[in-house]
């Protein structure tokens, strides 16, 4: 595959990408948890 | 990107493709029927409470009430307002059906709030059944969200859910110039600032129609915003010289920058987000734009003293509406929503202990109802004691005694946004003692009278030493009762 057929979802992780996506994930999971012990 | 096949049928690829979700898209929806979950449990609370959870929330009651039964709304008593504060008559009369139909009573009062909020939230639900699902859930998610975050002020007995049913309204009816006027109009009516909240709206509506749009528009404005004051007892210059007083007098406060900033960041994000992330169609992006310029606009109010991050609650079906257009994608912009669920899970477990820490709060009325039946009718009046428990409990009381026949004398509340702009409130009602025209007082038992302090403001002393003074010469406690010391008039009132 050339470099201009290349889709943006094959594009090279980078470490920011897996440090942005672990932000997120910590906050979401963070947050459902803080939620679920409101209701329980 | 990882997805969870939920359901493999033969009847077809389209119910398929519907319900089969990433695990960013299951996250997502987890978190939304968490959040309503969060929410509904607070409202059913609330509703259930036979108490207050904020102490203005007493005298927006009274306010109405008093106003069906020929009492002026905006009473001024030595060229300043008697009890009322800065909100229009709309807050007053939009508490007054559920009392109508089901009696005088907190639980009634309450009810208007809290269906005002599932009206915004089912209208908005109900407009966003076209288009992407995820789309729709995403615009929902915000919105639920940022409701919560914000609890107990998004079903509170204030006009801040009222508001937000507006704005829903006028997103609903957003093609039509007079339905967006009326709509805006009615807002302004709750609180004079509320048309900032419509300003993504006129925007469209102006790029759309042009200045076309603005003759039918402000004509219904203005006229739905008037209609109100028509009504006996309520009177415009009244109501403009209470706000003139009572708002420009008021300074920005550092101790509401932070908070107000935190929140502002919060409700910016989910729209933000998508916005940076991919191409989308420019009306889109810049209906995106005026939607967080209105926010930070909405920073000046909120940062006022009194003010707090309710006052950006009305925006909310706003933004919730710039999000489902600009369709979130991406791992930051899908949960960009939800830094507003670690705010929503800390209001909802403050509001949740209040709530439960007041529960037990009405046997106080009931005592007070049951010695204020033992005097003739409009001679009795709560007082205040010396700590804000006391003082939060003497606003229910007085309200449950001015809806049963015994309307109040004097209010702390109004004297703390009066003493916040510099003006001592107290020493016009010094005569009411002198002259014996209260002729029982139900004072918090054990406590020092009348040395409730502002603890919303500076903590200073709401009432000052002349009315202190009077109080302490012209009565004297008589009888106790389980909760109250009762006074009564020291000399003959004649």
């Amino acid at each position: 595959m050339t470099q201009a057929k290349r889709s943006p979802a094959a594009a090279p992780r980078t470490l920011g990408h897996f440090a942005w996506t672990a932000l997120w994930w910590g906050i979401a999971i963070g947050a459902l948890w803080q939620l679920a012990l409101v209701l329980l | 990107m990882q997805s969870i096949p939920i359901l493999r049928t033969a009847a077809g690829s389209k119910l398929t493709s519907l319900i089969r979700l990433s695990l960013h898209q299951a996250t997502v929806l987890c978190g939304l029927v968490l959040v309503s979950g969060v929410l509904a449990t607070e409202c059913w609370r609330y509703l259930r409470l036979d108490a207050y959870i904020d102490h203005i929330e007493g005298n927006v009651v009274i306010g109405g009430w008093l106003l069906v039964h020929g009492v002026p709304l905006y009473a001024l008593q030595d060229g300043i307002t008697q009890f009322t504060g800065v909100y229009g008559p709309l807050a007053y009369l939009a508490v007054v059906p559920g009392l109508l139909l089901d009696g005088p009573g907190v639980i009634a009062s309450k009810v208007p709030g809290v269906l005002a909020l599932l009206a915004a939230l089912g209208l908005t639900a109900f407009r966003f059944r076209r288009g992407p699902p995820m789309a729709a859930a995403q615009g929902l998610f915000l919105l639920v969200a940022g409701f919560a975050a914000v609890s107990p002020t998004s079903f509170w007995t204030r006009p801040d859910p009222f508001e937000a049913l507006l704005v829903a309204a006028a997103l609903a009816t957003a093609a039509s110039p007079i339905c967006v006027g009326i709509c805006i109009g009615l807002a302004v009516n709750f609180k004079i600032h509320a048309f900032l909240y419509f300003l993504p709206i006129l925007m469209e509506l102006w790029w759309r129609r042009g200045w076309r749009a603005a003759p039918p528009l402000i004509a219904c404005a203005a006229t739905t915003f008037l209609i109100p004051f028509l009504a006996p007892g309520v009177s415009l210059p009244d109501y403009l010289a209470t706000l003139k007083q009572v708002v420009g007098g008021r300074s920005h406060t550092g101790a509401l920058l932070a908070l107000v900033s935190a929140y502002s960041v919060a409700f910016a994000l989910p729209v933000l987000l998508p916005l940076c992330a991919r191409q989308i169609p420019a009306a889109d992006r810049r209906y995106g734009v005026a939607t967080l310029a209105t926010l930070a606009l909405l920073a000046y109010p909120a940062t006022l003293s009194g003010g707090g991050p309710y006052q950006l609650l009305p925006l909310l079906p706003i933004l919730a509406e710039a999000r489902k257009r600009l369709r979130p994608d991406g791992i930051g912009a899908e949960f960009a929503v939800f830094p507003l669920l670690l705010f929503a899970a800390a209001t909802a477990h403050v509001a949740l202990a209040q709530m439960q820490e007041r529960q037990t709060w009405h046997a106080y009325a009931d005592e007070a109802l049951a010695l204020a039946r033992e005097a003739p009718p409009g001679t009795v009046d709560i007082g205040y004691g010396d700590n804000k428990r006391s003082y939060d409990i003497a606003e229910l009381v007085k309200t449950e005694l001015s809806l049963h026949g015994n309307p109040r004398w004097v209010d702390a509340q109004i004297l703390m946004e009066l003493r916040e702009i510099g003006v001592d409130g107290s020493r016009r009602w010094v005569p009411y003692l002198t002259e014996c025209r209260v002729g029982r007082w139900l004072m918090p038992r054990g406590e020092e009278p009348f040395a409730v302090r502002s603890h919303f403001y500076d903590d200073g002393l709401v009432f000052d030493d002349a009315f202190r003074a009077a109080f302490t010469a012209n009565y004297h406690p008589v009888a106790e009762s389980a909760h109250f010391t009762i006074w009564e008039c020291a000399h003959d009132p004649s």
